[in-house]
C-alpha cells in the first residue's frame, strides 16, 4: 500500500489539510470521515467526453475538490487501477492501465461496515466475476457511481455490484454529476 | 579569526573530573550544552568545573572544537556509581523540560531553596505509571501508553493514569490542559468499540501516509501535577559533588508534607516582575 502526495499541495477539505489544520494525524482525520471513495483511474478515464470536452479524469478531480470543500474531512479518497493507493491530499494523481477492482475491493474491505464505501468507475473491471465474489463478502453496502454514457455495459455491472451488497447506485452521465451522488450519501 | 593557544587542564579527583581553563564564554556555553546541569558544578573557590566522569569524551570534543590544547592529567580511575536510597524533603518540583543537552529532566528544590535534585523523565514516567509523552505520540494507543491489543480495562487504566497527571484540576500548568484534551480524545475513541474499529481501519488503510503531527508543547514535556510539587520523597539516586546534588534514578515513595494541624503543604511557581519564586500554602 502506498500513498500519493500532490505537488500542488492538499485539496481544501482533504484529510491531510484537515489534519494539518487541526494538528492531528491523517489517521485521526480519516477516523472522522464518513465516506471512503474508491475512484477508477484506468486508461478509459482519459476519454474526452466530459464537460466541455474535458477528460473524465479532470472533471472527476474537479468534482472531488468541490465535495471536499463543501464537506471538509468527510471523504477519504483512494485511487485504483493496477493497484490501489491512498490519496491523503484528496484527489487522484495518475492514470494506470488496468481496472483491478478485485484488488481494490479486497483492500477497502477493511472499511466494510465502518464507512460508507463508494466506488466511482467508468469502465468494466478486468475480472467481473472475481470483483463480484469479493463484493459479496462485504457485510455493509458498496455504493456505486457510474461515470460514462448511458447504456454502457459498465453501468450494468456497477448496478449489479451495488444491488449485491445492498448499496445504492447513482448515475453520473457525466463526471460533473458526481457530486450529487456523494452528497446524497453524506446526507444519509 | 585566530584563537591563539590556550591550555586547559583536566584531571580526576575523588571520582569527579576537574576542569580548569581560562575564561572563555564560547567554551563555557559549549560545556553547558554537552553536560547537563546536574552533572556539573562550578567550584568557585578553586575556579574549576567539577563534572561527572562519563562526560569526559564530550568535554574533550568541546575543548578541541574551541581550539584548546588540553593537558590530561587524569589518573585513569573511573568513578563507580554509588546508588543510595534516601528520603528527601522536596519543596518544589519544576516541570520536566528538554535541556540543551537533549536530556529531559525536572529540577527539584530543597527546603533551603536550593535546586539540588534532578529527576529524569524516566523516573517520573515510572512513578506516575504513564510511559509516554502524549504530545510526542503518533497514535491514540501511544497517547494512553497501551498497546494496540489493549483491553478496555487497560485503556481505562492508561487514561486514568494520564488524567491523574494532566487533568486541569490536578495540574494548573497551561500545557497540561492541552495534554488532557489529547488523552481524552484518545480515550473517547478507543473506549468505544465502533470508533476504535473505525480508527484501526483508518490506521491500517493509511499505511505509511505522511503525518501532520501536533507540535510538541514548547519545551515543557512533562508538566508536574500540583499535587506532586512538594513532599517527602523516597528516592534512589546518586549524590554528587560532595553530596550537594542528587541525581535521582528512581522514585520509591511520595508522602505529603503535613503540619500539626493536619494541613498539607502546596507549592506554586509565581512569576512577578520577571522573576519567579515559589509560593507556599497550607491547605
Amino acid at each position: 500500500m502506498s500513498y500519493i502526495q500532490r505537488v500542488d499541495g492538499p485539496t481544501k477539505g482533504s484529510l491531510s489539510q484537515v489534519a494539518e489544520e487541526k494538528g492531528i494525524t491523517v489517521e485521526q482525520a480519516f477516523a472522522n470521515a464518513e465516506v471512503v471513495v474508491v475512484i477508477d483511474q484506468s486508461g478509459s478515464m482519459c476519454s474526452m467526453d466530459a464537460r466541455d470536452g474535458q477528460e473524465r479524469f479532470d472533471v472527476a478531480e474537479e468534482e472531488l475538490r468541490k465535495i471536499q470543500e463543501a464537506y471538509p474531512g468527510a471523504v477519504a479518497v483512494f485511487e485504483f487501477s493496477d493497484d490501489i493507493r491512498f490519496c491523503p491530499d484528496g484527489v487522484p494523481t495518475r492514470i494506470g492501465r488496468m481496472t483491478n477492482l478485485t484488488n481494490a475491493l479486497r483492500y477497502v474491505k477493511q472499511a466494510d461496515n465502518l464507512y460508507e464505501i463508494v466506488v466511482i468507475s467508468d469502465g468494466e473491471p478486468d475480472n467481473e466475476y472475481a470483483a463480484m465474489a469479493v463484493a459479496r463478502t462485504f457485510k455493509g453496502p458498496i455504493h456505486t457511481i457510474f461515470i460514462g454514457e448511458e447504456g454502457n455495459q459498465g453501468q450494468d455491472f456497477l448496478r449489479k455490484l451495488a444491488q449485491a451488497t445492498g448499496g445504492r447506485q447513482f448515475q453520473a452521465d457525466k463526471p460533473g454529476e458526481l457530486m450529487p451522488g456523494v452528497v446524497a450519501l453524506l446526507a444519509g | 579569526m585566530s584563537r591563539g593557544t590556550r591550555t586547559a587542564n583536566l584531571w580526576t579527583e575523588d571520582g569527579e573530573l576537574v576542569l580548569q581553563s581560562v575564561y572563555d564564554v564560547g567554551f563555557i556555553m559549549a560545556l553547558k550544552l554537552v553536560v547537563p546541569s546536574y552533572a556539573r558544578q562550578w567550584d568557585a573557590p578553586n575556579k574549576v568545573w567539577r563534572v561527572r566522569p562519563q562526560y569526559k569524551p564530550d568535554i574533550l570534543k568541546a575543548l578541541k572544537d574551541y581550539g584548546y590544547i588540553y593537558h590530561d592529567a587524569a589518573n585513569g580511575a573511573q568513578a563507580t556509581m554509588q546508588v543510595e536510597v534516601d528520603v528527601i524533603r522536596l519543596n518544589y518540583l519544576g516541570n520536566a523540560r528538554r535541556r540543551a543537552s537533549g536530556e529531559v529532566t525536572a529540577s527539584g528544590m530543597n527546603e533551603r531553596g536550593e535546586w539540588v535534585y534532578s529527576f529524569p523523565l524516566s523516573a517520573l514516567q515510572d512513578w506516575f505509571g504513564v510511559k509516554t509523552d502524549p504530545t510526542q505520540a503518533s497514535t491514540y494507543y501511544e497517547m494512553l501508553g497501551v498497546n494496540e491489543r489493549a483491553t478496555l480495562a487497560e485503556i481505562k487504566k492508561g487514561y486514568r493514569n494520564g488524567a491523574k497527571l494532566w487533568h486541569p484540576d490536578a495540574n494548573s500548568d497551561p500545557g497540561a490542559a492541552e495534554v488532557f484534551i489529547l488523552i481524552t480524545e484518545a480515550y473517547e475513541v478507543l473506549a468505544n468499540d465502533r470508533k476504535r474499529a473505525r480508527y484501526d481501519a483508518a490506521k491500517r488503510m493509511v499505511g505509511s501516509a505522511p503525518r501532520t503531527k501536533k507540535a510538541a508543547l514548547a519545551d515543557v514535556v512533562w508538566p508536574v501535577p500540583d499535587r506532586y510539587r512538594c513532599g517527602y520523597v523516597k528516592v534512589e539516586g546518586e549524590w554528587l559533588f560532595g553530596r550537594t546534588k542528587l541525581a535521582v534514578s528512581r522514585i520509591l515513595g511520595w508522602d505529603d508534607i503535613i503540619n500539626t494541624s493536619g494541613q498539607r503543604l502546596t507549592a506554586r511557581w509565581t512569576v512577578a516582575g520577571g522573576n519567579g519564586h515559589v509560593d507556599y500554602d497550607w491547605v
